[in-house]
């Protein structure tokens, strides 16, 4: 019996990543996926998990009916994560947001809550009644919580890589959704059958359980899933003729046909249109540099070539080759499969050589040299597309540019509205490439400022005379005049709004490990869509180490003033300890997913092997120190001792990153890296998970309260998981960089290390088990 | 009589017809560097903005009254919410009461060739609109309501501004819910040295009585005509129902007060009429039925810019005629039906694609 649920366990912890996964994504397709929204529905998710951990697990321990109990919840889980798909894929509709329409936070947050609601909460719940469960079969000693933690986490593992590279890439939502309840239903079915003499109520249940086994078997197999798939996406892009859907490994694509024109959507965000690309903006951000060079060979376009790009750079009779970096093999795929005259000659030129891998590693790992680098990345608006508005890609795409070479980058920029965020955003990124570069062009538009960037000087002189000369000589449209919209981009009057317009504004450098850009970028999203945190946004860019340091120093005095002086339970202090390891251990996992990327490129199969690493670390040292528990005497002195390793850690990790030097050499350099960040990664999980089953047995007093215990500490876990979500990609890492936001976890588990060793606990004093 | 341009657009042909244009308006000037232009309108070309004489006898201050009391019961557009905006209320506009916001104000130089020169139009953006079109391509301020809050003085403030940095006019972006604030504001600066025309940049849906009052303050109108089909108004901009008859009268006001637009010695206009045209997918703006009517309600050189950069956003995806671009196709064959009617003045933003 006991091995049946620790089964049902694995099964649990793979549901929840699964569903985790499953709902985080679709939620992604409906809001545009910048830096904040994954933050604030990936803490919705945990602060949901956190509460009904806690409150539901508090009544884990009073039940008598666990096993029932844990049925029942299945059973709403399943039924609650289909209901939330399905209303993920109708939200925009429902709430009356059109296709194209952007939202602000507030929405995000709030309707992302009460889709994620009911799953997180019942997942959360779940936890508790699994502690309760397993110590009924185990014995009621507090290894119990930290097997299930093993378990759960190992279910995780299993889910997390079923998930990247089974589920999403081949089957829709839908399917796994009804997939995932089948089995959770199942497992349900098997733990049941040995009380069903028990009474009426567990005959029902059973009952009820083999029905909705069928019904769910029923649905995935016979297509009914599929149909309520085709449903929803119907309901989702209305009127709209969807033509394609599909999952990629990098993201959600979806196809429209109008009338010939083809509309592409990568999460839910309009990209392109073949094969009318948008003219004016085309023929701007294409023509304007290659015509400023005096003779441009070879091109690299990073993203976004495909539409029309291409096809207005091969006009120029100079190009000998073209190389196109576009990540997603699928956005290519699917514009071959809806082929039109333009996109045809484009992709099929003998000049293009199309890649499908990571911009930023492409420039990293390549040799050649070229006349025009085409940074096709919108804007710094997660720490993913960040890496290529930082002096080391600057830097970088330098080193790759021939004598005379102009690197081309855009910007969000706007002629009708001018705010102190857009400000900052221009003016960081254009000092980070002043830093690099001697010469930048600035050429300011509607919805979209132009960078030339080039170590010569005659980017800086183009004008409308070299234009024409410079067209006649290439026999280019040689039938018509420069047309105003491009001779307008040309105007001198430019130059000068340019500098009025970042006069004041920020200076600072976006680097790989300051992500400065990212920060301005979400500001300026918060300026149009929530005014309202207009305010908070700019006193968090004042945030600083200095004034970290004096804060915690200012809480701890405080607490020191006011403990009651007579000793009292540690268990508060065990409870702010799970929080901050919940906050670092959520932070290193991004921290390191981060710098891996800036340093070695998006690779996607290596953000899940990175995650996994972390998490099968976490499985470790929770099963080490739940298997030497009933041994060690003094479980304080060792869990202090953890507290302190959490600390070393939190400061040799910047030093680990600072002493790497930035281009490794070579393939074996790139293996030590590879092997570097995944013993960065097990690391951190380990001493993550090896502290919760000690806390559990600090924590109890008496066995009896087992699960309300685990229920607290593991929402506990959830709730710094929750801080680290809001504040740490889109605040504390941007504004205060890599090395102080490690040091900020640092003091954060400084002050619970003190909290804890000044408390003194008459029932742990001296005790052993 | 001029032959339309064929499909592939040629120098020749193109050339022709810019030089016929430029010639009847005796500007060679044109074909020279624009370095070389003369800086300010106002150096020593004897320009006077038409609202001077009204400031000097105070009739603007008087229309600028005028204007404010309308809005206690406001009638400032055909919406006609007759909202208390002096308390505050907000009508279909959204512009909260008599607070006035602007997103932006600075020199452009983008505009049309004529209003750009070589000191920039001087542009200022008024947040908040009327018409609530459903494929805004300007959605965040006319929708959300983005900018900053001002006074009559700010506004002032900014228009001086605008004159000193050298900008050839003052454009006031979606004017049409603070000509009141506008008119206050012109009379401050006047009295402070503005001197330059002003451009009534507008969606066209403009009331009579409104316009009326404008007369001999606005130097260059500058109206859009969006709609030629009333059911099209009405569905893609809120209800809009009267747009094509209430512009269609509208540009004809405006016509009558400022005349065909011609550009002065060194290029930069000065006063007149210029219209504006998107053209549509589906033909929604009923884009030839707009030239004809042009053509057949105006003379010939009134100044037209059809234009090209139509773009699928805001709500547009909510409806499936709209969510695509234009074809070359669809521009041409409005570009060809203006020539074909003798439209001489156009402003056809040739572009590399059309070839």
């Amino acid at each position: 019996m006991k091995m049946h649920f620790s089964v049902a366990i694995l099964v649990k912890g793979f549901s929840g990543l699964v569903a985790q996964i499953l709902l985080l994504r679709e939620l992604l397709i409906v809001f545009s996926g910048n830096e904040l929204g994954i933050g604030i529905i990936l803490a919705n998710w945990l602060i949901l998990g956190a509460f009904g951990s806690y409150v539901l697990g508090r009544r884990a321990e009073r039940s008598s009916y666990s096993i029932e109990a844990f049925t029942v919840i299945t059973i709403l889980f399943s039924l609650s994560l289909l209901v939330a798909v399905y209303l993920t894929r109708i939200l925009k509709v429902a709430m009356g947001i059109s296709i194209a329409e952007s939202i602000g936070i507030f929405p995000i947050l709030i309707s992302s809550l009460l889709v994620l609601s009911a799953v997180s909460i019942l997942q959360g719940a779940l936890f508790a009644y699994s502690c309760r469960i397993y110590s009924l079969y185990a014995g009621p000693h507090t290894s119990s919580v930290g097997r299930v933690y093993v378990y759960e986490t190992v279910g995780a593992i299993i889910g997390g890589i079923a998930c990247t590279y089974l589920l999403i890439p081949w089957f829709n939502s839908f399917q796994v959704v009804t997939g995932l309840a089948l089995l959770n239903l199942a497992v349900c079915l098997v733990l049941l059958v040995p009380s069903w003499k028990k009474g009426l109520f567990q005959k029902s249940l059973l009952a009820a359980l083999g029905v909705l086994v069928l019904f769910s078997g029923y649905s995935l197999f016979s297509g009914q899933a599929d149909k309520l798939h085709l449903h929803s996406i119907e309901a989702q892009w209305k009127k709209q003729n969807v033509v394609h859907y599909q999952n990629s490994q990098y993201g959600n694509l979806c196809v429209i046909e109008n009338q010939g024109q083809y509309s592409f959507f990568l999460d839910g965000i309009p990209g392109l249109i073949t094969p009318v690309p948008d003219i004016p903006s085309l023929e701007e951000y294409v023509h304007l540099p290659l015509l400023a060079h005096p003779e441009p060979v070879n091109l690299l376009i990073l993203s976004g070539g495909a539409g029309g790009m291409i096809n207005e750079a091969l006009k120029h009779p100079s190009i000998e080759t073209i190389e196109y970096a576009e990540l997603d093999p699928l956005l290519l795929d699917l514009i071959r499969k809806f082929p039109t005259v333009l996109t045809e000659s484009e992709l099929n030129d003998a000049r293009v050589r199309i890649q499908h891998v990571d911009g930023r590693l492409f420039v990293k790992k390549t040799t050649n040299k070229y006349d025009v680098i085409f940074v096709g990345i919108q804007e710094p608006s997660s720490l993913q597309a960040n890496r290529f508005f930082t002096k080391e890609f600057f830097s970088l795409a330098r080193q790759r540019l021939n004598e005379g070479g102009v690197l081309v980058l855009g910007l969000p920029g706007s002629l009708t509205y001018v705010n102190e965020e857009l400000r900052n955003l221009n003016g960081c990124i254009f000092s980070t490439l002043a830093s690099v570069f001697t010469h930048i062009r600035v050429i300011p538009g509607d919805g979209r400022n132009l960078f030339l960037s080039s170590e010569s000087r005659g980017i800086t002189q183009i004008d409308r005379m070299q234009i024409i000369e410079r067209l006649s000589q290439r026999d280019i449209a040689a039938d018509v005049l420069v047309p105003w919209h491009i001779e307008k981009k040309l105007h001198p009057g430019w130059q000068d709004w340019f500098s009025r317009f970042i006069e004041g504004s920020s200076q600072d450098i976006n680097t790989d490990f300051r992500p400065l850009g990212l920060f301005y970028s979400i500001s300026h999203w918060n300026a149009l869509f929530a005014p309202s945190l207009r305010g908070i946004f700019s006193q968090f860019e004042r945030i600083s180490l200095t004034g970290i340091v004096l804060l915690f120093a200012i809480v701890l005095f405080l607490y020191f003033i006011f403990r009651p002086a007579n000793g009292q339970s540690i268990r508060g202090g065990i409870t702010l300890s799970i929080i901050t390891t919940g906050f670092a251990g959520m932070m290193f996992d991004l921290m390191i997913i981060f710098a891996f990327q800036s340093i070695y490129g998006y690779v996607f199969s290596w953000i899940g092997i990175l995650v996994a690493s972390f998490m099968a670390g976490a499985a470790c040292g929770a099963l080490l120190i739940t298997s030497v528990l009933g041994r060690i005497r003094n479980h304080l002195r060792l869990f202090k001792l953890i507290e302190l390793a959490l600390i070393c850690f939190s400061i040799a990790f910047p030093v680990v990153f600072l002493a790497m030097p930035p281009s490794p050499g070579g393939a074996e350099g790139f293996f030590i890296y590879k092997i570097l960040f995944l013993g960065l990664s097990f690391t951190s999980g380990f001493l993550t998970g090896s502290q919760f089953p000690l806390a559990n047995k600090l924590y109890l007093r008496r066995s009896g309260h087992l699960s309300q215990t685990a229920g607290l500490l593991y929402a506990a876990d959830l709730l710094g998981g929750w801080l680290a979500g809001i504040l740490g990609a889109v605040v504390l890492l941007p504004v205060l960089g890599l090395t102080a936001t490690c040091l900020t976890v640092g003091l954060l588990k400084l002050t619970s290390l003190t909290v804890i060793a000044t408390q003194h606990d008459r029932h742990l004093l001296g005790s052993g088990k | 009589m001029k032959q339309p341009c064929p499909e592939k657009i040629t120098r020749r042909c193109f050339l022709e017809n810019t030089v016929r244009l430029y010639l009847s308006a005796g500007l060679c000037s044109l074909f020279l560097d624009f370095g070389r232009a003369e800086a300010s309108v106002n150096a020593g070309s004897g320009f006077e903005p038409a609202y001077l004489k009204l400031h000097k006898t105070g009739e603007l201050k008087k229309r600028a009254e005028e204007l404010w009391a309308i809005m206690e019961d406001c009638e400032l557009c055909p919406r006609r919410c007759g909202v208390n905006r002096h308390k505050g209320k907000r009508g279909v506009c959204r512009a909260p009461g008599t607070q006035l916001v602007i997103s932006a104000h600075h020199p452009h130089f983008g505009e049309e060739r004529p209003l750009v020169g070589k000191g920039g139009s001087g542009t200022i953006f008024l947040t908040h609109c009327n018409l609530r079109c459903a494929f805004c391509q300007n959605w965040e301020i006319a929708n959300l309501g983005v900018g900053s809050e001002s006074n009559i003085d700010d506004f002032a403030g900014m228009m001086l501004e605008l004159q000193e940095i050298g900008c050839h006019n003052i454009n006031l972006v979606t004017p049409t819910h603070y000509s009141a604030h506008i008119i206050k504001a012109i009379d401050v600066a006047a009295e402070q040295g503005l001197r330059l025309p002003i451009v009534y940049n507008t969606s066209g849906w403009e009331r009579l009585e409104i316009l009326r009052l404008l007369d001999g303050i606005v130097d260059i109108y500058l109206p859009d005509f969006k709609y030629w089909d009333s059911g099209m108004s009405a569905k893609y901009s809120d209800g809009a129902e009267s747009y094509p008859e209430i512009t269609a009268e509208a540009i004809l006001e405006m016509h009558r007060q400022v005349g065909v637009a011609r550009p002065a010695q060194d290029g930069i206009m000065q006063r007149g009429l210029m219209i504006r045209h998107l053209v549509m997918p589906n033909n929604t703006g009923g884009s030839e039925k707009v030239m004809e009517w042009i053509a057949g309600n105006l003379p010939k050189d009134t100044y037209v810019n059809i234009m090209v950069q139509f773009n699928p956003v805001f709500k547009a995806y909510d409806y499936p005629e709209l969510s695509r671009r234009i074809t070359k196709e669809e521009y041409l064959k409005v570009v060809n039906k203006a020539k074909d009617l003798g439209l001489s003045n156009l402003d056809i933003q040739g572009y590399w694609w059309l070839t």
